[in-house]
């Protein structure tokens, strides 16, 4: 699927400005809910996303970006987690999430093979 | 004779300049590398008194931290994001991606659920991988 199918996924006013804890059971706006709940339709449904960070107000943690993205790549694979996800990096904020969330599915998957 | 001499003591002398400029540069190499591993030590030390502080600040009893809470989570994750993961071997990179991650969850548990233990027991690691630092143990590029 190219960009052109693609939709954007404003983070911060479709899921939350403030990014939470890993689990449901911690706190709101897990990355374990983000998962389940937002990201999990978009794979099941072979729809691109392309997510703007931009209105993100709170630092995504480490915990969160494991959770939501390396478990769905550890889902899914490499290849089809790059298909779904895309980052909207044309501004900083956007680049250095996308480095971080990279940096997080490559553990994931390292950790599972 | 003289014109072999002659080549010789310049062909030496080319060699040691060689020989000086190369020692030179990993030299400086490695005093730089020292130089960014307590840069990254610095860093992560810095954290300590944050993490005890964290513990002092009011929790709220609903799942929701307070205002508080949040403000000096973000300081702490600006600490741990302002590290260049890029100076990192492959091997550092995964230890320090684990201590992050211990980190946050340690962090996520005080300011959610009020549990404190996280915390202490991430203060101890990160101790341990400073101290690995200073030996050189833990390698930067």
């Amino acid at each position: 699927m190219d960009n052109q199918n693609a939709i954007e996924f404003d983070f911060a006013e479709s899921f939350t400005p403030y990014p939470g804890p890993r689990f449901k059971d911690i706190g709101d706006f897990s990355g374990e809910e983000f998962r389940d709940n937002i990201l999990e339709n978009y794979f099941q449904a072979n729809q691109t996303i392309i997510l703007n960070v931009d209105g993100v107000l709170l630092s995504f943690g480490p915990s969160f970006l494991s959770e939501a993205f390396g478990q769905i790549a550890v889902k899914y694979g490499y290849k089809k987690f790059h298909e779904i996800i895309k980052v909207k990096n044309d501004t900083d904020k956007g680049r250095f999430f996308e480095k971080k969330m990279n940096e997080y599915v490559d553990r994931e998957l390292n950790n599972k093979s | 004779m003289i014109k072999t001499d002659y080549y010789l003591y310049a062909i030496i002398g080319l060699a040691l300049t060689l020989l000086i400029s190369v020692l030179k540069h990993i030299y400086d190499w490695q005093k730089n590398r020292k130089e960014d591993a307590n840069t990254i030590r610095e860093k992560i030390s810095s954290l300590l008194p944050k993490l005890e502080t964290l513990k002092t600040k009011p929790q709220s009893k609903t799942k929701q931290p307070s205002q508080e809470s949040l403000i000096l989570k973000e300081e702490i994750l600006s600490v741990i994001n302002s590290i260049d993961t890029n100076q990192l071997k492959e091997k550092t990179l995964s230890e320090f991606q684990t201590l992050s991650l211990e980190l946050d969850d340690a962090m996520n548990s005080m300011i959610y659920t009020q549990n404190s233990y996280p915390i202490d027991s991430v203060k101890t690691k990160i101790k341990s991988f400073c101290k690995q630092l200073s030996r050189g143990s833990i390698k930067i590029l």
